[in-house]
């Protein structure tokens, strides 16, 4: 009896619990999602301002004209073919850091699962039966083209063994088409 | 490239191109790819046939005669219809596809099916020693014997001209 008296007192009050917190889990996802969407619309909008403005034509030209690329790649240029820079090459390409790396990455089994899954999408697959299909190609072209020399060379042969020699106006086969 | 003046059949034109006609290697090529294509299925056929039976079959082995005379009458059907359907539909076997030559009538146009028998029949008594294959040799439009029975010529065509997916016989 007790019980059930003091769950009725206290059934509203749970219930008016459960609508505030509904309510303020609303209001307050509303208020993120629309504060998210206004930063992104904000950004978007500085952005798309910044590209059609003539600040970035400016700035481009301005570079162009320094010739700080051109300097930029003349300095690259020259370290990429320093001999100091084929000797760190050849330094790292040597150490032991990178024979151990290798080591790693050849034991480690998701490099193989990740091998396994490119061989087998469908794109890898059309690429190879692309290339089989190109590699016969191949074949069948220098096939007719080697064929196409041997059958004359046989045939001036087999004609000087007969004494017939070149071939004779005569005899020249006629044109035709060759379709219907 | 073997070329001469328009032939009267054809009637006037402007400016036919000069006709390529295939000599002995490269038909005895595409006769290569078709004998092994022809083979490889008639095995396969074979295959499934006497792996079926095998199921079949129960208790002591029968007489075998009947069934390779049936089989063997099956391979000659099977190699007429391949040869005949293909030349007197696409005028390429396989064989011609892949080494992208065509059998044409000599008038032009394409094999009749009589004229297609003709060929097959001449095609089997050039075979003992390949005699009836040598006038390709000597011939100017480079044609055997089964060419002169069935007045047939077998020319060189562009990849461009091959037929898209021959149909099957």
């Amino acid at each position: 009896m007790l019980r059930e008296l003091a769950s009725a007192a206290v059934r509203p009050a749970a219930r008016l619990g459960r609508d505030v917190d509904r309510r303020t889990r609303h209001v307050l996802s509303e208020s993120s999602r629309r504060a998210l969407l206004s930063s992104v619309d904000v950004t978007l909008a500085t952005v798309d301002g910044v590209l059609s403005s003539e600040v970035l034509d400016d700035v481009a030209a301005r570079v162009r004209a320094s010739g700080v690329l051109e300097r930029l790649d003349a300095a690259l240029s020259a370290a990429a073919d320093s001999p100091e820079a084929a000797k760190l090459i050849r330094t790292v390409m040597g150490s032991r850091a990178v024979d151990t790396a290798f080591e790693l990455l050849l034991e480690n089994d998701a490099l193989w699962r990740v091998v396994d899954e490119v061989a087998q999408s469908p794109a890898v697959s059309r690429a190879i039966s692309h290339q089989s299909v190109t590699f016969a190609d191949e074949v069948a072209d220098v096939a007719r083209n080697r064929a196409r020399g041997a059958d004359d060379r046989l045939e001036r042969l087999a004609r000087r063994l007969t004494g017939q020699g070149r071939v004779r106006p005569a005899d020249a086969p006629a044109r035709q088409s060759p379709s219907p | 490239v073997i070329s001469a003046p328009d032939s009267a059949l054809d009637g006037p034109r402007p400016d036919p191109a000069p006709v390529e006609y295939a000599g002995l290697l490269t038909r005895t090529i595409g006769m290569a790819i078709d004998a092994l294509l022809i083979n490889v299925v008639a095995a396969l056929a074979s295959g499934a046939v006497l792996l079926v039976r095998a199921l079949f079959s129960v208790g002591a082995p029968r007489d075998t005669t009947a069934l390779a005379v049936i089989g063997s009458c099956l391979y000659v059907i099977f190699v007429l219809v391949y040869f005949v359907g293909f030349w007197t539909t696409t005028g390429q076997t396989v064989g011609n596809r892949v080494m992208q030559t065509r059998i044409v009538a000599a008038n032009g146009g394409n094999l009749p099916p009589r004229r297609g028998l003709t060929r097959m029949l001449g095609m089997m008594i050039s075979i003992p020693l390949l005699w009836g294959f040598l006038p390709i040799l000597v011939t100017p439009r480079r044609r055997a014997v089964c060419d002169l029975m069935a007045r047939t010529v077998v020319i060189f065509v562009a990849p461009a001209e091959q037929p898209n997916d021959p149909p099957a016989p």
